[in-house]
């Protein structure tokens, strides 16, 4: 989503949650600069509503606007108390992060700092899954895709810069963060299949591959199982027997 | 296979050329388009140097030029190299962009790369039917109207869409870049622009400058003058400040994203209900646990095949049948009408002409090969090979080698000259030093195994394998061994996997006839010669005296009969000749089973064909060359003489 679109609905939430979401409100504690024709594009992709003088977002603009909330003050409350690091110095890191913030991160903090509901300013933070759930680890941790077993999608995290060739390589495949692969094999070296590419790579590459286990944090309640089974067409690749026999274990 | 320039058509804007990743089918359009045969195959790096050919039929001049694949312009590799040398030559002026239709989005990111170079560019979308099958919808009008170019959709290995190509040709147009460059290069590109003035340099070899690549800098210095050029490098390494990130690494994400944003908005994936089968096979095959059994199942029916059926049953047809009872017989019956006896002698006698050197060449060479090249065309086309390099990764890796060095190695097995310069798809030299030493040394080429096959059919069961055992296991040493000697890093093993896909029969055997009719056309008059020259030094004595003087070598160390120098007489010439001509001492008893082993791994280890030797020069320089086939030919006189040590003491135990 378009980074001004965001700052529009975070400014929305912001004046909902002391009841006075009128334009004047809003245009005023909003970062970006609200022309007529965002909000008239925002409208158009069906995330607010909007008269001449209240702004009102729909069930998906909220959706959106209570993540980006959420991530914000869970940021705050990490820089803050965690870090330990205050004044502008926080206020400006906390700008980029709850746009550059993926849910998998989002929720590793939470659980970190125990799911708090408040921001050091003491607005309400909005709940997440985890917190709903009361989680108490992470699973969702990221691991070197080496460690993974067959059969599991897994979401690239990032790549260790080991070398230049390497990395340009590894892009060229389009192995790069953010994208979702499947481990295929894993003797004698380890098979990968991104896209409709099967790629086969030594472990000294894949050792600086790291990524989350893929598995439906957004339509499922996570934290019941550590592996998905993967679902559709992804059941069939590779050596299944090794993967079911985890999970008949667990 | 290197191209020069008078090769080229003087008017640029009637050259082609052919570009797109690897295993796109590049080679299969081309051969299509000009009704062409060049070598294609299921497997990364079948095509390792360009070709050229005028487009047939209705290509009004138009020449294309075939290059190997790449899936980027920030090239590494010696192969990947030559497309952009070409372009900044302006040797051509258009580009036919082949795009893979089941991996479009890493297509379309190699695709934004080339745009860049501001050439007319034309988008052909191969092997649409593997794209069918896995379920993939691609909305080629949208993609057209989105990049504002022609889009063509082709199945190149049936012919489909390469006349619709043709035509399309006419309409080829420059189209504008959509990827969106952050600030600091924008700025750096007015700039350049500014400081290059009136010198067209395209944005495509503006942006390699800041990658540090050498090509580009090269063709900048030949451009402008050296006043411009520091200010361009001043430029460059300002720009190169605004970023912390690595430039290309920066642009390739870029290009990856505009093809992500492209591709999202033009195909659409339906889930597929069950995997194909050919998939499952091909998943098989990789697998260690099926694989293995599966490459057994391979070797062994290769070896029924060649084996059997060629070596056997077709060299006895020919051979047997034709040679020995028609065609020498009456060759003896006409050489009768000349009076001179050395006549007789020349054409039919033991060194003669037709008996040794044509019937050698037809009889035995040439129906092995011929089945040899059919079942090896058949691995390759079918994308088995780069499985194969998975389950013998591990043994691979212990050699210094990554798992793509199999495909040259394997490669050998055909030809060992092609396989020499396929180790350009290697990384490092070290591993290209490896292969190709590996290749001259173990791997026997198609004409020796087929002799040596045929050699083998009437031996005992264990030399095969006790030959071919020792091959394997000594490639295996001596990899592991040079591994440690040569000096050099091991590169990384990264490789794409082809899917698996039926073999077209037809065309392959086709091809194998081919093949096997240009080796003849090449192979019969060295033959003839190194038969005359061996005919000759006969008549004249000088046999018996290079008998008497590699004796102490030949039959005192080695512990061969000192006809042997006859055999390695040919092998000098052609391995194959050599083998051949011990097949007739074999016939006349002179040789006995342990001899012969210790023969045929002589002539396997001690010397490769001259071609070979030549490519090697080339290749890997002088120093190396000579420094690879002196090892090889002390290591196999030890060898030989210990092998046949070894195998007296077993004789003499009684165990075989």
């Amino acid at each position: 989503m378009n980074k001004i679109f965001e700052e529009v609905l975070e400014a929305i939430w912001m004046c909902e949650e002391q009841d006075k979401n009128t334009k004047e409100e809003i245009r005023q504690i909003c970062h970006a600069k609200i022309e007529d024709n965002i909000l008239e594009s925002m409208q158009k992709k069906e995330l607010i509503a909007f008269n001449d003088s209240h702004i009102y977002m729909t069930g998906k603009g909220k959706e959106s606007a209570r993540g980006l909330i959420r991530r914000k003050r869970l940021g705050e409350v990490l820089l803050e108390h965690v870090l330990n690091i205050k004044g502008d110095k926080a206020d400006r890191a906390v700008c980029e992060f709850e746009h550059a913030v993926i849910p998998e991160v989002e929720e590793s903090i939470c659980v970190l700092l125990g799911h708090p509901t408040e921001c050091p300013h003491g607005n309400k933070i909005p709940e997440g899954a985890c917190c709903i759930e009361g989680k108490r680890s992470i699973d969702r941790q990221v691991d070197c895709i080496t460690d993974m077993e067959i059969g599991e999608k897994i979401k690239i995290a990032y790549i260790k810069p080991g070398s230049h060739d390497r990395l340009h390589k590894l892009l060229n495949l389009g192995i790069k963060p953010g994208t979702i692969i499947d481990i295929h094999q894993k003797k004698p070296t380890l098979i990968i299949r991104c896209d409709n590419l099967e790629i086969a790579m030594d472990s000294d590459i894949a050792n600086n591959i790291y990524g989350w286990r893929k598995g439906g944090l957004q339509f499922q309640p996570a934290g019941r199982k550590a592996i998905e089974p993967a679902k559709g067409r992804g059941r069939g690749w590779g050596l299944g027997w090794r993967r079911k026999k985890r999970q008949g274990r667990q | 296979m290197e191209l020069r320039a008078e090769d080229f058509s003087d008017n640029s804007e009637s050259n082609y050329i052919l570009i797109g990743n690897v295993n796109t089918g590049k080679s299969t359009i081309f051969n299509k388009l000009c009704h062409k045969n060049i070598k294609e195959g299921n497997y990364p790096g079948t095509t390792v140097s360009t070709s050229l050919s005028p487009i047939f039929e209705g290509g009004n001049g138009r020449l294309l030029i075939d290059t190997p694949g790449s899936n980027t312009i920030y090239a590494e590799n010696e192969d990947e190299l030559i497309s952009k040398q070409i372009i900044l030559d302006s040797k051509t002026q258009n580009i036919i962009f082949v795009a893979d239709a089941k991996n479009l989005k890493r297509s379309l990111s190699l695709y934004f790369h080339y745009i860049e170079y501001g050439l007319p560019i034309i988008l052909n979308i191969n092997m649409m039917d593997e794209a069918i099958a896995r379920n993939i919808d691609i909305d080629a009008e949208k993609l057209s109207q989105m990049l504002d170019i022609e889009i063509n959709t082709s199945v190149a290995i049936e012919g489909g869409g390469i006349s619709s190509l043709k035509k399309k040709l006419d309409r080829i147009k420059i189209p504008e870049s959509t990827v969106k460059y952050p600030e600091f290069i924008k700025n750096y590109l007015k700039l350049g622009n500014v400081i290059l003035g009136n010198r067209t340099i395209s944005r495509g070899i503006l942006l390699s400058l800041l990658t540090d690549d050498k090509l580009s800098w090269e063709y900048l210095r030949k451009k402008c003058d050296s006043n411009t050029f520091s200010e361009m490098e001043n430029l460059a390494a300002q720009t190169k400040k605004h970023t912390t990130k690595e430039i290309d690494i920066l642009l390739v994400n870029l290009y990856i994203e505009e093809a992500e944003r492209v591709y999202n908005e033009v195909v659409r994936v339906r889930p597929t209900p069950k995997i194909p089968f050919m998939d499952k096979l091909g998943i098989w095959s990789r697998n260690p646990l099926t694989g293995i059994p599966i490459a057994i199942i391979i070797i062994v029916l290769m070896f029924l095949f060649v084996g059997r059926f060629g070596a056997e049953y077709l060299v006895g047809l020919i051979e047997g049948d034709l040679f020995g009872e028609i065609i020498i017989p009456y060759g003896e019956k006409l050489c009768k009408f000349v009076p001179y006896e050395i006549f007789s002698r020349a054409i039919v006698g033991e060194f003669g002409l037709l008996s040794v050197g044509l019937g050698l060449a037809i009889g035995i060479v040439m129906p092995v090969l011929l089945t040899f090249y059919f079942f090896y065309g058949i691995l390759e086309s079918s994308g088995y090979m780069p499985r194969l390099a998975i389950i013998l990764s591990n043994v691979f890796r212990k050699m210094g080698m990554s798992g793509k060095g199999i495909l040259p190695l394997m490669m050998g097995f055909s030809c060992i000259t092609m396989a020499i310069l396929t180790t350009r798809v290697l990384d490092t030299t070290k591993e290209r030093n490896i292969a190709t030493f590996l290749l001259i040394l173990g791997i026997p080429c198609a004409p020796l195994l087929s002799v040596m096959l045929v050699l083998l059919a009437d031996m005992p069961l264990w030399s095969s394998f006790f030959i071919f055992g020792f091959i394997a296991s000594q490639i295996v040493l001596i990899g592991y061994l040079t591994n440690k000697v040569f000096p050099g890093k091991q590169s990384d093993f990264i490789m794409e996997m082809v899917p698996l896909r039926i073999p077209r029969i037809k065309s392959i055997f086709i091809n194998s006839i081919r093949r096997t009719y240009l080796f003849l056309g090449e192979a019969i008059p060295i033959f003839l010669l190194a038969t005359f020259i061996v005919f000759f030094l006969d008549e004249i004595g000088g046999l018996t005296v290079i008998e008497n003087l590699t004796k102490p070598i030949l039959s005192g160390f080695v512990g061969l009969p000192k006809e042997s120098v006859n055999v390695f007489l040919m092998s000098i010439i052609r391995r194959e000749a050599g083998v051949a001509v011990l097949t007739q001492f074999v016939e006349r008893g002179i040789f006995n089973n342990i001899q012969v082993i210790v023969n045929l791994l002589l002539i396997t280890f001690l010397m490769p064909c001259i071609n070979a030797i030549l490519v090697i020069v080339k290749e890997r320089g002088t120093k190396v060359a000579v420094g690879i086939c002196s090892f090889v030919l002390i290591y196999a006189i030890l060898i030989g003489a210990l092998v046949n040590r070894f195998l007296l003491f077993l004789q003499k135990s009684g165990i075989i």
